[in-house]
């Protein structure tokens, strides 16, 4: 399997609450792998550990086979890992256009300093160039690109939640992490949201995906990993997954139930 | 895309043509001065810009920056005899140094806490330079310090050194413009807006927090640098709170993050004491307020009215444009 | 070798100073607790209460020293209905640059009524704590034992005030959840009003202890008041005991350390202590390290 995320013993204590308790991960390059669990089993803990916004208590995770955990935010993102917020984080005096330039900031890895920024016009010219190109790329992908030069924090919740998977795309990331992308939006915004998803995923982007809602989950997951108090208690398809005794006692209910 | 051009530089080209007229129009000499010492202080309002306007990091302590230019400049000067071009060099490590100083506890202290570390430092440095009579001549500041002179042609007249400013201020302008319209400019507004995006998209923030420190203090130095040229005299006590408070002020009245609202900002309150005159004894009374007003209902500025204006304008037209479509 | 007399001196007189740093930090932090508002103006609200007190009530209204005291605080407390009413209050949701410039302002505005007012008054008062004492070979003027005994009696009542009376404890819900205080029915606006005027009080009566210290002028409470920040972040800021802790340990610090660096210097050690603990400790001596 050619691996594109691993997390190894995983485990994250808060002084005592274990909040993920030695969970293991193994994510296929090319799939989308969501992260399911009741609310407080640890799902918001884990995508922050993965893209080094939360330190590890103990394990690894490893990115294309090289190891991640322990390296600085920006750095997890300047290798091809993105991220999106479960309340969307988006710079709210900026216009959707700046907004999504941000996103390439780091594009050009050999961008250097400020004073190399000053000095060197042409290439400063050149950079900014291909970020606003990048940017608008990304815009017209998601479908926004009409609300380029509108201030974000005017816009709807789910035009935001639009802007922040644009940014998030700008860099083309191999790796694409969702904090619960439905959370907030009504059954139509879910339904765009779910196509946006395949979309990005056909794109050649690996998703991994924490979310609550189980519908899209099992609409477009190649691997579901259920957890409960931060420990894993089921993982595979989503044919597997929903014919679990202890998934469907844990948390799906009796909608899921295997048919008797 | 010649039009293009000639839309974005139409204003930056009237106020270049405007202010170098100014003093050839206005042969006032205090009228003249006031534009001077604006124009030192824009620097320094450049410089705060990039940490509170953009960074979005409280700092009180532009006075005692400003302060540690005039005096390193005025030191090596008058004791060790260099001119005022080599003092530069002092002058700005002086810069890169309290950048460094200022930026490491801007990493983990925030709003309230690093306000209150500004306004310690400020204060120990005017408490230092009063002290150390030996080196600073303490109350009695540094007296008869040289004027700039350029291949030979000493800067003595107020005229001279409006020129000698504009030119600064333009080449200033320019580099600054560039950071703030450009990936710098736009990182550091996503600091002050949500720093954990930022480090999403790549961006490395201590990097980031440390540079416009760093920049805002070397231009606050500048800053000093050239109003000990111009007065040719310190002393402590022009370097208090009230001062760095007043950099403030001339940062958010006009506009934070914009150049324009700077030089509005910077312009409005130096000539404020001047316009409040009629007012007498309760100028001050008159400037607190119009402060206070303007911070409650206006905290983006003079700058932002106008957009706001510009941006009803805009809207209007397009109406009335589809209108008789 | 330094002689028990100067030793003793910088003690006393530094737990005397300290006290008052105290007390600086106990005013502000009540309002900082209630409102999330850092009172810049409250080295001015010392000197007008000093000038309250020194100037109108005992020197050009010639009341006695009991009543001048009352009237003062009286005036004291609508003081600070003004301003709860006109700046605490109102502006406690914007943001942080806008707060410090509207206390700021405000302090410049109480400055400027001073000067106007008060501009050509310079009548000396006489110090109301005379004599002096003798400790430990130690000859101090008494003025210090009256503030220290005052200043410890103040900080004990209002310890006592804090978390034994039904208005204290009623603060205290309002300083730490204001969405649960009102959901309790506590109405958080009349306790930040109750917390300014509490302030103001103690202002009043800093300013009273401080006449005879310092003489009364414009600039009396200037360097006192950014001490006083310097008292709560040394102490844990937020916390009334640490103020309490933070004051007498830079009253005392600072006096021990001019014994050995020039006088002159005297001022930077609050601020390096202020710097060094913002550094190190933030949460001061009496603070839990935040997570």
């Amino acid at each position: 399997m050619d691996t594109i995320l691993e997390l190894k013993n995983v485990t994250k204590r808060f002084s005592g609450l274990v909040a993920v308790d030695n969970l293991s991960i193994c994510q296929e390059r090319g799939t989308i792998h969501s992260l399911v669990g009741p609310n407080g089993s640890g799902k918001s803990t884990s995508i922050s550990m993965i893209n080094g916004m939360l330190p590890l208590t103990e394990g690894e995770i490893f990115f294309n086979g090289d190891k991640i955990s322990g390296l600085p935010v920006h750095e997890i993102a300047q290798r091809g890992v993105g991220r999106t917020f479960q309340n969307i984080k988006v710079f709210g005096t900026m216009s959707v256009l700046e907004n999504v330039m941000v996103g390439g900031h780091a594009l050009n890895k050999k961008s250097g300093g400020i004073i190399k920024y000053l000095v060197n016009i042409g290439g400063t010219n050149r950079e900014e160039k291909l970020i606003r190109e990048k940017a608008m790329e990304a815009l017209e992908f998601v479908g926004i690109q009409d609300l380029k030069d509108m201030q974000v924090k005017n816009l709807a919740y789910g035009r935001q939640k639009m802007t922040e998977l644009a940014r998030a795309l700008v860099n083309k990331p191999q790796l694409l992490l969702l904090d619960e992308p439905a959370a907030g939006l009504n059954p139509s915004e879910r339904a765009e949201l779910t196509d946006m998803l395949i979309k990005i995923h056909e794109s050649g982007v690996s998703l991994f995906l924490v979310e609550h809602n189980m519908d899209i989950v099992m609409n477009i997951s190649d691997i579901i990993t259920v957890i409960n108090f931060g420990a894993k208690i089921a993982e595979g398809t989503p044919d597997v997954v929903k014919n679990d005794n202890e998934v469907i006692r844990a948390y799906l209910g009796s909608k899921y139930k295997k048919a008797e | 895309m010649l039009k293009n051009i000639a839309k974005r530089s139409a204003l930056p080209v009237i106020l270049l043509i405007v202010a170098v007229l100014f003093p050839i129009v206005v042969h006032n000499n205090y009228y003249i001065q006031i534009c001077c010492t604006s124009m030192i202080y824009l620097v320094a309002v450049y410089g705060l810009n990039f940490i509170t306007g953009m960074t979005g990091q409280t700092n009180l302590g532009t006075a005692g920056i400003f302060a540690l230019g005039a005096y390193t400049s005025a030191l090596f000067e008058t004791v060790l005899g260099w001119n005022a071009w080599l003092s530069l060099i002092p002058v700005i490590a002086m810069g890169v140094i309290i950048g460094f100083g200022l930026g490491f506890p801007s990493l983990r202290l925030q709003g309230i806490y690093l306000a209150l570390t500004t306004i310690a430092l400020t204060e120990i440095v005017r408490k230092v330079i009063l002290a150390w009579s030996s080196l600073t001549q303490g109350a009695l500041g540094i007296k008869q310090i040289p004027n700039i002179s350029i291949f030979g042609l000493e800067i003595k007249t107020t005229t001279q050194y409006y020129y000698f400013a504009l030119v600064i201020i333009v080449i200033l302008s320019i580099i600054c413009s560039r950071i703030i319209k450009g990936k710098w400019g736009r990182i550091m507004i996503a600091v002050k807006d949500n720093p954990e995006a930022a480090s999403t998209c790549g961006a490395n923030i201590v990097t980031i927090k440390l540079t416009a420190f760093v920049i805002a203090a070397i231009l606050g130095c500048l800053a000093g640098w050239m109003f000990c040229h111009n007065y040719n005299y310190v002393n402590p006590s022009t370097f208090t709170m009230d001062m760095s408070i007043n950099f403030v002020i001339m940062m958010s009245l006009g506009g934070a993050g914009n150049i324009y609202g700077c030089m509005l900002g910077a312009l409005a309150i130096t000539l404020l004491p001047e316009l409040l005159r009629v007012f007498g004894e309760y100028y001050q009374i008159i400037y607190a307020l119009i402060v206070v007003t303007f911070a409650v209902f206006l905290p983006g500025g003079i700058t932002s009215l106008i957009k706001r204006g510009i941006d009803f304008l805009k809207v209007k037209l397009r109406k009335n444009a589809q209108a008789t479509k | 070798m330094i002689s028990t007399a100067t030793l003793v001196q910088a003690i006393v007189s530094g737990i005397a100073m300290g006290l008052i740093y105290s007390l600086v930090g106990i005013e502000y932090t009540l309002i900082w607790n209630t409102t999330g508002m850092l009172n810049f103006a409250h080295g001015k609200v010392i000197t007008f209460c000093g000038y309250l007190f020194g100037a109108l009530c005992l020197k050009q209204m010639g009341l006695p020293l009991v009543w001048s005291l009352i009237l003062a605080l009286v005036l004291a407390a609508i003081l600070a209905l003004l301003m709860s009413s006109s700046i605490f209050i109102p502006l406690r949701t914007k943001d942080n640059l806008c707060c410090i410039l509207a206390t700021v302002m405000a302090g410049k505005i109480l400055y400027e009524a001073m000067r106007l007012i008060w501009g050509a008054f310079n009548v000396g008062i006489d110090n109301y704590f005379p004599g002096t004492i003798n400790i430990f070979g130690a000859t101090l003027p008494a003025t210090y034992i009256y503030v220290l005994a005052i200043a410890f009696v103040m900080v004990v009542a209002l310890q006592i005030f804090l978390n034994k009376t039904k208005i204290g404890k009623g603060m205290k819900c309002v300083s730490q959840n204001k969405n649960a205080a009102s959901l309790m029915g506590i109405n958080v606006t009349r306790y930040m009003r109750i917390a300014t005027i509490l302030s103001f009080v103690v202002c009043c009566f800093l300013s009273i202890l401080l006449i005879p210290l310092i003489t009364l002028s414009k600039e009396m409470a200037e360097m006192i008041a950014l001490k006083g920040f310097a008292a709560g972040i040394v102490g844990g800021f937020g916390l009334i005991p640490g103020c309490t802790v933070g004051g007498v340990i830079l009253g005392v610090v600072e006096n021990l350390a001019c014994i050995v660096i020039p006088s002159g210097y005297k001022d930077v050690v609050a601020f390096v202590l202020l710097i060094g603990f913002l550094l190190i400790k933030p949460s001061g001596i009496l603070g839990k390290k935040a997570k």
